[in-house]
């Protein structure tokens, strides 16, 4: 793989592969594509199909030569630059009242004009002065403190890997055995991650003490895994995650109760039977009758026995 | 403007003590006088006397909040001291970033139209940097994710809200040096203005 330092520096359209070549790296067949016109110096409304598209191709031989993979989007484009110019070859329809007719170039052109302002875009997003390039805001984390918490939206990415550290530590023994000695519901599970919570007033609690009242089974980590998420959303917890030195979050992710606007009981408990029932519904479709689906009538029971 | 006494240094001292962007709903619970406007007056004439004063830092109106940083001419000085902490961003980033902030709410679709090309794993990235978020779905077949930019967004660019990026229009103007080009006389997309229906939350607000 060859890489450059930015694909914008301007080098001159490669001519020929020589043994060193440094070639710019593009991100896309449109960024090629402007290129080649900035090289050329010409404006992108009159595209010079012809010599843009012999230039474009003489850029994938080379990258070709190079054993470089060329991605399919850029031989998508190559295509259509050829059929531009196909288009463009052709005489007017005798049909067609103007000889003009639309510019099969305009789409294209109409491509590469929004692509160059999002370039640009970007171009002037990069030069503010960036969080963490630029500009810095006051230590607030020592390194030494890691147990520094910042809240922020959990992502699903972490959850699910939490529970994948979890879920890696059930004894073998328990994944083999798929015996169910218990019966764990869901709402059972919401209403002792509420109970955990509140015993410890302040104190926030992670995935591996919410477990810490049984055995530690996979259908138990499932359950509660789907309790949290269920409370998370009916804003009854609150899920935090360790940062790091960097602000990156990592590690262990806690839960604590909501402070402000929290459900009482009786709405958890609803809460709870209702994702229940959901859950149920969802897990097992035979057991609650789908209403979608059409009772058999006695008329298509009478068809059935016909056939 | 303001009649009352600006209080200037708790003001000051309640900005400094938070380590996110403090909101002025945040900053009115405890300063009740200080109504948005005045919040505006009052850092401008503490920025004014750190300026004047030759402090490194500032007070930057970032993600609809406020927040000390320290002034872009420090940038160099503080990231050579802290060589792993400089925050990088690929052109591909760069290039997505600018699409979904012009564009959100937007499908990935959508963004890889404009920039030809697969952008699953920038997307994939950036979420997991949180400068971009899932912030619905389009009520389309298959129900695609669409994504928009986050508070962190704003933040990491010291943007007040969405409304702070320069329209495309104006970008435009700029890249050909006030010409129009074959595309600035041809925007009838709504898209081409910003028109972010909403800024993100800022933050939770340190209590």
């Amino acid at each position: 793989v060859i890489e450059t330092e930015s694909p914008s520096e301007t080098l001159g359209v490669p001519r020929a592969a020589t043994c060193a070549v440094k070639l710019p790296s593009f991100e896309g067949p449109l960024d090629l594509l402007l290129h080649l016109c900035r090289a050329n110096e010409v404006d992108i409304a009159d595209l010079p199909i012809a010599l843009l598209s012999a230039q474009y191709l003489e850029y994938l031989e080379l990258m070709r030569q190079l054993d470089i993979d060329v991605a399919a989007e850029y031989l998508l484009v190559a295509a259509t630059l050829a059929h531009i110019k196909s288009r463009m070859l052709l005489p007017p329809e005798p049909g067609a009242d103007d000889q003009d007719g639309p510019d099969p170039r305009a789409e294209l052109v109409r491509r590469l004009a929004e692509y160059a302002r999002f370039q640009e875009a970007a171009r002037t997003l990069a030069e503010r002065p960036r969080l963490g390039r630029d500009v810095f805001t006051a230590g607030a984390e020592p390194a030494d403190l890691p147990e520094r918490e910042a809240r922020l939206s959990v992502s699903l990415f972490a959850l699910v890997e939490a529970m994948g550290r979890l879920l890696a530590r059930v004894p073998a023994a328990s994944r083999t055995h798929a015996v169910l000695l218990e019966r764990i519901t869901l709402s059972d599970r919401m209403l002792h991650v509420m109970d955990a919570l509140r015993a410890r007033a302040d104190g926030a609690l992670c995935l591996e003490d919410l477990l810490a009242d049984g055995p530690l089974t996979r259908e138990r980590i499932v359950m509660t895994f789907l309790a949290l998420l269920e409370l998370a959303r009916i804003q009854a917890l609150l899920l935090f995650q360790n940062i790091d030195e960097r602000g990156e979050p990592r590690g262990e992710v806690y839960v604590r109760l909501a402070v402000a606007d929290a459900p009482d009981s009786a709405a958890i408990a609803r809460a709870a039977q209702r994702a229940e029932a959901e859950f149920d519904a969802r897990r097992d479709p035979d057991a609650a009758p789908d209403p979608s689906e059409p009772v058999p009538s006695a008329a298509g029971a009478a068809a059935r026995e016909d056939a | 403007v303001s009649e009352i006494e600006l209080p200037l240094a708790e003001l000051e001292a309640l900005i400094f003590a938070s380590s996110e962007p403090l909101s002025p709903a945040a900053i009115r619970r405890v300063l009740p006088a200080l109504t948005p406007a005045r919040i505006e007056e009052a850092v401008a004439q503490l920025n004014a006397e750190l300026g004047r004063t030759g402090r490194p830092y500032e007070i930057a109106p970032v993600a609809g909040g406020y927040q000390f940083r320290t002034r872009p001419e420090f940038g160099e000085f503080l990231a050579s001291a802290q060589p792993e902490r400089r925050v990088r961003l690929s052109q591909a980033a760069l290039e997505t970033l600018a699409v979904i902030a012009y564009r959100q709410p937007v499908t990935r679709p959508e963004i890889e139209e404009v920039r030809s090309v697969d952008c699953g794993p920038v997307l994939r990235s950036l979420m997991e940097r949180d400068l971009v978020r899932i912030v619905g779905r389009r009520d389309a077949p298959g129900r695609p994710p669409l994504y928009g930019t986050s508070a962190a967004f704003l933040e990491t660019f010291g943007l007040r809200s969405l409304r702070d990026m320069p329209t495309l229009r104006e970008i435009a103007a700029v890249e050909q040096g006030g010409t129009p080009n074959a595309g600035a006389d041809r925007e009838p997309e709504a898209a081409e203005t910003l028109d972010a229906p909403e800024d993100p939350e800022p933050r939770a607000a340190t209590a």
